[in-house]
């Protein structure tokens, strides 16, 4: 069903050897004509579950079983840890391939330029690929091995939280730099889950908008307020009440023995000033 | 309290109510507030008065303010 004739090729071409010490038929290959991620190794996965029957069909028409679908945790070029799903056990596979379309499925674009394949998910280069010799793209990164993967998904993100807060809740990037120096020896990678503290600490309030010319006449707007002194006046009074008109900005104030007087005060004030200028209050801004 | 938003609904009076704990948003009243006592505190220092005078002092100030 999959692979056309470059799978052939790939075939070909793999037998001229090694990059960096590397085999080929170690390293992760994109491949575009590829149907699924496939890989022979039923070691190199992290979850698993055997597949009864299913097979697929090389470029050559040669069928190849399907043993299992599973997860394997592969450490990218970044020292990031990326959980790679859906990928094939095949029985008599040679390499391992990595779909461009089951990467594309996960929203994922691919960009190939000057020897580099580089596959971005929104803003973030997730997958880092380079050419080789065979005209080939190999995954920059290796695969973790069961066990390996273990310790490094649990054991390294619970170092890395714990050496975060140790250090006062140091950022992810100031992190790295003390590992690339290996200052910090149990650390081997950087790998900070999201921190909710620090996104909370962060927050700050945002600034009260100005509000100009509500009003249009007076005593549309009254500004209200009361204030408790902490000294008692000569006359007895504790509390002083403040009127303000928001148009004219004309200023009443009235000293009150009991916060209780305030409402009677309102009422006094009320029926000397709609008295006075004829007009009506219509809103009244207080605080609680 | 009752009274008084009875008493507001009663005259018609629509009354805006700020956030608890947000005096900033009686901004003009506390703004005059603060010019108030201000002058009120430079006033009784100038003249040498004790601090409980305050309330008279305050209540020739405003009316200092509003003839201005």
């Amino acid at each position: 069903m999959s692979t056309s004739d470059d799978e052939e090729i790939l075939y070909g071409e793999a037998k001229i050897g090694s990059k960096g010490g590397k085999q080929l038929t170690d390293v992760w290959i994109v491949d575009s004509g590829a149907t699924w991620h496939m890989t022979l190794h039923r070691d190199w996965f992290y979850t698993y579950e055997p597949v009864l029957e299913g097979s697929m069909f090389m470029g050559n028409d040669y069928a190849l079983e399907i043993v299992g679908v599973g997860t394997i945790k592969i450490k990218m070029f970044d020292g990031s840890v990326c959980t790679l799903q859906g990928i094939r056990h095949m029985k008599g596979l040679k390499k391992k391939l990595l779909s461009i379309g089951q990467l594309d499925d996960l929203g994922c674009k691919t960009h190939i330029e000057g020897a580099i394949l580089k596959v971005v998910k929104g803003a973030l280069v997730v997958i880092k690929a380079e050419k080789i010799v065979a005209n080939l793209y190999m995954l920059i990164g290796d695969t973790l091995q069961e066990v390996e993967a273990l310790i490094t998904s649990a054991s390294q993100e619970e170092m890395t939280v714990m050496w975060h807060r140790k250090l006062g809740d140091m950022s992810e990037c100031d992190l790295k730099i003390l590992v690339e120096r290996n200052l910090i020896p149990e650390l081997k990678s950087v790998n900070l889950p999201f921190c909710e503290h620090c996104v909370i600490s962060k927050q700050h309030r945002l600034t009260f908008g100005r509000l100009t010319a509500l009003s249009k006449h007076i005593l549309e707007l009254i500004h209200f307020d009361v204030w408790e002194s902490p000294e008692m006046s000569l006359g007895g009074a504790k509390y002083f009440v403040s009127f303000i008109d928001e148009y004219s900005r004309r200023l009443w104030v009235y000293e009150i023995k009991k916060k209780s007087n305030v409402f009677s005060i309102f009422k006094e004030f009320k029926a000397r000033i709609e008295l006075e200028s004829g007009k009506k209050i219509m809103c009244l801004r207080i605080d609680n | 309290m009752k009274i008084f938003s009875h008493f507001c609904k009663q005259e018609g009076i629509q009354r805006q109510f700020t956030v608890a704990y947000t005096p900033q948003q009686n901004g003009v009243a506390e703004r005059m507030n603060r010019t108030l006592l201000e002058r009120t505190r430079g006033m009784l220092k100038t003249i040498g008065l004790a601090k409980f005078f305050w309330g008279e002092t305050l209540k020739a100030d405003s009316y200092f303010k509003d003839t201005n």
